[in-house]
């Protein structure tokens, strides 16, 4: 595995295009080892592109790609050995048993003849699949099915595990076992990077937003670290409703994003001081407050607040 | 990695060897054996009986199942699992190929015993083993076919059908062949190079040379497939080979040197000419390879340059440098005329000296139109107007012009107005160029 100093994924200047159309545009990052990106953006911003590229399935127009000291372009079937990739729509050989499935996906990623079955096991028990070895898999239920797939994904012990959309289509039940399937892959030592849709439900498990749009990275953060502008949203309520005038009069240099007379939102520094000085002038200028705090942005927040940002 | 360690063998094996089936082969086999026995059908026709069902299995129901081999992933969407494998091209490439085949071969040996059983009673032992050593060649040759054919497109279930429907009016005449083999006394023969080769033993050395190289066919194309790169010189050596193969029929009999390198040129430039020609139409037409090539020379990155290259340009170029060359060649070999054998090529009113270089410039032309329609963002779309095109330059125009009685200069015949033919051609080739140029700019700006 790789050092927690060294980026275990690092991108720089990424371009991938269709013809006629630039799906990634300058695209630079890096992941920290052991981390879980959530990699989120509208339908059409270059998430699938982005995955497919790293694990070397598609040649970039230019830019790099370095994934754990490898040169993703340079050595494309070298970083096999060192990513798992799970696409959106994964397929599994349905006429083989599981433990055949899981064989073959050891022995084509190298393991050796005598460590295959060991591989297997291992592979079955960290996905919970133990018992389903000897069934088909056409016969299971798409949670089972999703994790054969990543079973087969990370039989071979990969750095590096990317998964494009895994949640979709699964019951809340089944997001949830596997929501805890991939914070156990984490502390495995695997780092991980997940597209999906369903923001609620990346929020369990990721460490990192990666926000993409239009081919390009518009944010990159450590989740429930400040914005990237160092901003935050704050809430404040008074016990009684206030005029926004009033607000305006005692606080003028306030950035207000909404007020409803009892509730109001405002964008301010993440500084202490700034804060104290805001609450006594509030306070001086005999406005009601009975609450003042940082709000508490969820992942959908986070996401739809940089949108708006960037838009 | 040895064969039988092979996953991808492993698991077709898994799927193909099940026990009902190993049960149900022989079963089936041997009950139509036990009838021909009880029925006292001759010995020869045991034999010829036993040939037509292999030939049915490794054959016809041998190139379907080797072009499953890889469609089938396409369909279960396992194909980014082999591609994100770490197995080599060669090994994923003869693991499908064995695989596949398992079950065909399976029986279709069974067959050969037991033709080699009656045969041996009617033909001698060196013709039995010759009749056997062909029919493998041919099966692992067209099943060889198949593969190439199915990984040009693998991810095209259109194509696919046609492909194999061509390949299966290949075999037919394949068949014939060799139940031609089995009732002729094996006293042919035939010169190439200048020596006499028995026609059933050139034929088994030939469908074996060319079952190898359509096996290196499939390791290349799976090797793109795989991220591995690679450049187009396989390709070219390959028409290489056919060109020295053809040009064998002719060297090294009773004519002139300096004729027979001639001939040998020409057959070169018409190989490669034809072999470019397939390759523009069959290889990928991603217009960003011609952008990565760009920025690879701008970088000086000239092995990625190589790499990138179409097929078609390497063959083409080669194909001109022949064409040039025939130019003073044809020029000399028909102001000193050979034996009537050779006539055909000598006639100047067949072949001038400015003919190969018409034919190479109207290939440019056909390819250079086939990539300018390619410059789109959707390819597939671009498959039926190039169609068109074809039809309508090489069938309708001709023919309507020929209707109205008008000299049809679209497409001068190269072998009887060669110079009129560069000329036009050069001149269509130079238009076209220009036509992609703005295609290219088009699509540019589209993307920008």
């Amino acid at each position: 595995m790789s050092s927690a100093a060294a980026p275990v994924i690092e991108v720089t200047d990424l371009v991938y295009e269709y013809p006629g159309f630039r799906a990634l545009d300058q695209v630079g990052f890096r992941i920290d080892a052991g981390s879980i990106t959530a990699l989120v953006g509208p339908n059409g911003a270059g998430k699938t592109t982005l995955l497919r590229c790293i694990s070397a399935l598609e040649i970039p127009m230019a830019g790099r790609i370095n994934l754990a000291g490898i040169d993703v372009a340079e050595a494309p079937r070298e970083c096999h050995r060192r990513i798992g990739h799970l696409s959106d729509f994964f397929g599994l050989y349905d006429e083989l048993t599981v433990r055949q499935c899981l064989t073959h996906a050891a022995r084509a990623h190298g393991i050796a003849p005598g460590a295959t079955a060991a591989a297997v096991q291992q592979a079955a028990h960290g996905t919970g699949i133990t018992d389903k070895l000897e069934s088909l898999p056409k016969n299971l239920s798409r949670g089972q099915r999703q994790r054969v797939a990543i079973a087969q994904a990370i039989i071979h012990k990969p750095d590096v595990l990317l998964l494009d959309e895994p949640a979709s289509g699964l019951d809340p039940e089944a997001r949830h076992a596997l929501s805890q399937l991939f914070l156990k892959l984490r502390d495995d030592g695997m780092t991980l990077m997940v597209s999906s849709h369903i923001l609620a439900e990346l929020e369990d498990y990721s460490t990192h937003m990666l926000v993409l749009r239009s081919g390009r990275v518009v944010e990159h953060r450590a989740i429930g670290q400040a914005h990237a502008s160092n901003a935050q949203v704050m809430l404040l309520r008074f016990s009684r409703a206030v005029e926004p005038a009033a607000l305006a009069a005692a606080a003028p240099a306030l950035t207000i994003l909404s007020h409803d007379g009892v509730i109001a939102k405002f964008s301010l520094a993440n500084d202490d001081h700034a804060r104290a000085q805001l609450l006594a002038s509030l306070l001086a200028a005999g406005l009601p407050v009975c609450e003042f705090a940082v709000e508490r942005q969820n992942m959908q927040d986070a996401y739809l607040a940089t949108l708006k940002e960037q838009a | 990695m040895s064969i039988l360690e092979n996953p991808e063998l492993r698991r077709l094996a898994w799927l193909e060897m099940t026990p009902v089936r190993l049960v149900v082969m022989p079963v089936v086999l041997g009950l139509l054996l036990l009838l021909g026995v009880l029925n006292n059908v001759a010995a020869s026709l045991m034999a010829s009986g036993a040939l037509s069902v292999y030939l049915l299995l490794t054959h016809f129901w041998g190139l379907r199942q080797a072009a499953e081999s890889v469609a089938e992933e396409f369909r279960a969407r396992t194909w980014d699992l082999q591609r994100m494998s770490v197995l080599s091209p060669r090994d994923l490439a003869l693991g499908k190929l064995i695989g596949a085949n398992l079950f065909t071969w399976y029986g279709g040996l069974m067959c050969l015993i037991v033709f080699a059983f009656f045969a041996s009673r009617e033909m001698s032992t060196v013709h039995v083993v010759s009749v056997l050593l062909f029919v493998l060649g041919s099966a692992i040759l067209m099943q060889g076919a198949a593969l190439f054919l199915t990984l040009l497109s693998p991810g095209v279930r259109s194509l696919r059908t046609p492909y194999l429907l061509i390949l299966g009016v290949f075999a037919i005449p394949t068949a014939g062949a060799v139940f031609s083999m089995l009732t002729e006394d094996n006293a042919h023969a035939l010169t190439w190079y200048g020596w006499s080769w028995p026609l059933l033993q050139f034929a088994v050395i030939s469908v074996w040379l060319y079952a190898l190289w359509a096996v290196l066919g499939v390791i290349r194309l799976m090797a793109g497939q795989l991220q591995v790169r690679t450049t187009p010189a396989v390709f070219c050596a390959f028409l290489l080979f056919v060109t020295l193969y053809a040009s064998g029929f002719v060297i090294g009999r009773d004519i002139p040197r300096l004729s027979a390198f001639v001939f040998m040129l020409l057959t070169g430039a018409l190989v490669f000419a034809s072999g470019g020609y397939l390759a523009a139409w069959f290889e990928s037409r991603d217009a960003l390879r011609y952008k990565r090539i760009g920025l690879a020379y701008r970088a000086a990155r000239m092995q990625r340059v190589l790499e990138e290259l179409p097929s078609w340009s390497a063959t083409l170029a080669i194909a001109a440098v022949f064409a040039l060359l025939l130019v003073p060649g044809l020029t000399a070999v028909s102001a000193r005329p050979v034996g009537a054998l050779y006539a055909w090529f000598d006639e100047t009113s067949r072949f001038g000296p400015l003919t190969p270089l018409a034919i190479v410039l109207l290939a440019l032309r056909d390819i250079a139109f086939v990539q300018g329609m390619s410059f789109t963002r959707s390819v597939k779309r671009a498959d039926l107007p190039i169609a068109v095109y074809l039809l309508l330059v090489y069938l309708l125009l001709p023919a309507l012009l020929s209707a109205f009685g008008a000299d049809p200069l679209i497409l001068p015949n190269p072998f009887t107005q060669p110079v009129v033919a560069v000329v036009v051609f050069g001149i269509h080739l130079a238009a076209v160029l220009v036509w992609v140029r703005l295609r290219w700019r088009s699509l540019g700006q589209a993307g920008a």
